[in-house]
């Protein structure tokens, strides 16, 4: 086991030495992304409102998304939303 | 450790008990350390690949993405303007169903336009376009692949993705490929091991048959396999090399036998005439005749030995340096004039049909010595009134000298010992002669990588006659040694 462990201790490096060559580089404080929050979930699900979907699937997923984001769970709300407004956006 | 070899000192003698030091002082061990790397080679070769075709080949793809979308940005703006690429990159994020665009445009005073990251991170102000960031999403940590977009006027823009997905298939391809590795490591151990093993058994009768031969067992031999590799192909050789030391060993066991035996009798000889002569000389003249029938018994005893000695010259091949490009032909007209006269004194004819020229690579004293011998008996065995003949021709690559008699030939069985030395036959016993003319005839054909013939001259008659035959090779300095057949 001992030898197992030297082992990868000295291919380990090799194989990963792109990521690790990579992640060398990286600042301590890492950016922020806003398009998870509660606030950008319902201005989506306004943006969808104002559409008025037609079709019955992006309707049901414009009223799950709004739930969701009301519920406190803004990413599974904000993904429901896209894709209904990538459903009525899309060509008929 | 080698007889008389220096003793190694203390510090190198411990080192060479390390276990590596020893395996590496050992050919098996290095075969097998070779083995070893050229297998992590190919692995880390194979690796190499598979990592490029697919970490790689993500990563590729993520910046193409990138790129792209960058471009699309690039040709809006310049189609409607700066400000138009606001509602662009809200539309892209709004329908982002994979939740992995990132994009961050930045005007003049630094204000954010539009975009969904909170700042411009102080590493997109670097020379190189392309920077990884760690990236916060909900809380989860990440990372950002970004590519900086100059666009005049104090705009800036930020076009990445989140590669989460991508760092967890690398993880996992990175945790697949160290386990591959180390499974890799442990059969090409596993292999060098069996290796090592596998060339010691092989090697082992080897190693046994000449210890044995170093302690005095010379019978001897390395047993061999039905595989017919080159460890049976050595075995082989050795055993070649052991026959042909002990051929030689007998050779020489014999020829001191034969000196012992053959060269008392001699000795005793002239011994007793002297000592008879010394006590019933009459007077200083049958003194002096006596003395000198024994100097001239003495001067035959040390020809014998210097024929004796002339023909290990040749066996040992030390003559082999005087081989140079000669013509048998004259050479063996002027044997046949020489004998011509000695045959018409013993009233028989010598016949020589020899060919214009007979080119050949070989040692012109040793061949003359060889055919005189040849001429020699068989002018001696030869009965009066009859006829020798000497002929040569080239076959087939070979000069093929014959000398044929009429005498009463040999016997199949003294055939084979006609080539030891002090062999005489029964019928000769009453013939002057010491039984070393066919040995070194046998001794130079070979040295000349050739054989001798034996056979009747006429068979089936009464005598048979005796018909020696010399075959050799008219080209290049032989290595090998030659036969006697019959």
């Amino acid at each position: 086991m001992a030898g197992m462990r030297a082992f990868l201790a000295l291919w380990l490096p090799i194989l990963l030495a792109g990521s690790a060559a990579a992640q060398s580089d990286q600042p301590k404080a890492p950016l922020r992304v806003t398009t998870d929050s509660v606030g950008y979930c319902r201005a989506l699900a306004a943006r969808m409102a104002e559409l008025a979907p037609r079709a019955e699937a992006d309707r049901r997923l414009l009223a799950e998304g709004r739930q969701l984001c009301d519920d406190g769970h803004p990413r599974a709300g904000i993904a429901k939303l896209r894709r209904a407004l990538r459903g009525a956006q899309a060509p008929r | 450790m080698r007889r008389g070899a220096p003793a190694l000192p203390p510090v190198t003698a411990s080192l060479a008990q390390l276990p590596l030091i020893g395996l590496l002082r050992s050919a098996s061990g290095r075969f097998a350390l070779l083995f070893t790397a050229l297998f992590a080679a190919s692995a880390t070769a194979a690796a190499m690949v598979l990592w490029w075709n697919t970490a790689g080949a993500l990563d590729r793809q993520t910046d193409a993405a990138i790129r792209a979308d960058a471009t699309a940005l690039m040709e809006r703006r310049a189609d409607a303007g700066l400000m138009a690429l606001v509602p662009a990159i809200i539309d892209r994020l709004a329908l982002d169903v994979q939740n992995e665009a990132l994009y961050l445009l930045l005007g003049p005073e630094r204000q954010i336009l539009a975009g969904n990251l909170d700042t411009w991170p102080a590493e997109a102000n670097a020379d190189q376009p392309w920077i990884r960031m760690p990236l916060l999403r909900d809380g989860a940590e990440s990372e950002a692949r970004l590519l900086r977009v100059e666009l005049g006027d104090g705009h800036r823009l930020l076009v990445g993705r989140d590669v989460a997905e991508k760092l967890r298939l690398r993880a996992l391809l990175s945790e697949g490929l160290a386990w591959a590795a180390a499974s890799s490591a442990l059969i090409a151990v596993l292999g060098a091991w069996m290796l090592r093993r596998a060339l010691e058994d092989r090697l082992a009768p080897v190693y046994g048959t000449a210890a044995a031969i170093g302690g005095g067992d010379l019978s001897r031999r390395v047993p061999l396999s039905d595989r017919q590799d080159e460890f049976d192909r050595l075995g082989m050789t050795m055993n070649a090399m052991l026959d042909r030391i002990a051929q030689l060993m007998e050779g020489v066991r014999g020829v001191s036998d034969a000196i012992a035996h053959d060269l008392r009798t001699p000795i005793a000889r002239a011994r007793a005439k002297l000592e008879e002569s010394l006590d019933s000389a009459a007077d200083e003249e049958a003194l002096r005749a006596a003395v000198e029938q024994g100097i001239a018994d003495l001067d035959d005893i040390a020809r014998v030995f210097k024929a004796v000695l002339r023909i290990a010259e040749v066996e040992a091949g030390a003559r082999r340096a005087a081989f140079a490009p000669l013509d048998l032909a004259p050479m063996l007209a002027d044997a046949a004039e020489l004998y011509g006269a000695a045959a018409e004194a013993l009233d028989q004819a010598l016949t020589a049909e020899l060919p214009e020229s007979l080119p050949l690579v070989g040692d012109r004293d040793l061949l003359l010595q060889a055919v005189a011998n040849l001429l020699d008996n068989a002018l001696k065995f030869n009965p009066a009134g009859g006829r020798v003949l000497i002929q040569a021709q080239q076959v087939a690559g070979l000069a093929e000298v014959t000398v044929a008699d009429e005498g009463p030939g040999l016997s199949p069985d003294d055939r084979g010992r006609v080539g030891e030395r002090f062999f005489r036959t029964d019928a000769a016993r009453t013939t002057p002669g010491s039984g070393l003319g066919l040995s070194l005839v046998r001794a130079v054909v070979a040295l000349h990588g050739g054989e001798v013939v034996l056979e009747d001259t006429y068979p089936g008659a009464t005598p048979p006659g005796l018909r020696v035959t010399l075959r050799l090779p008219l080209g290049t300095v032989p290595e090998g040694t030659g036969s006697t057949a019959a």
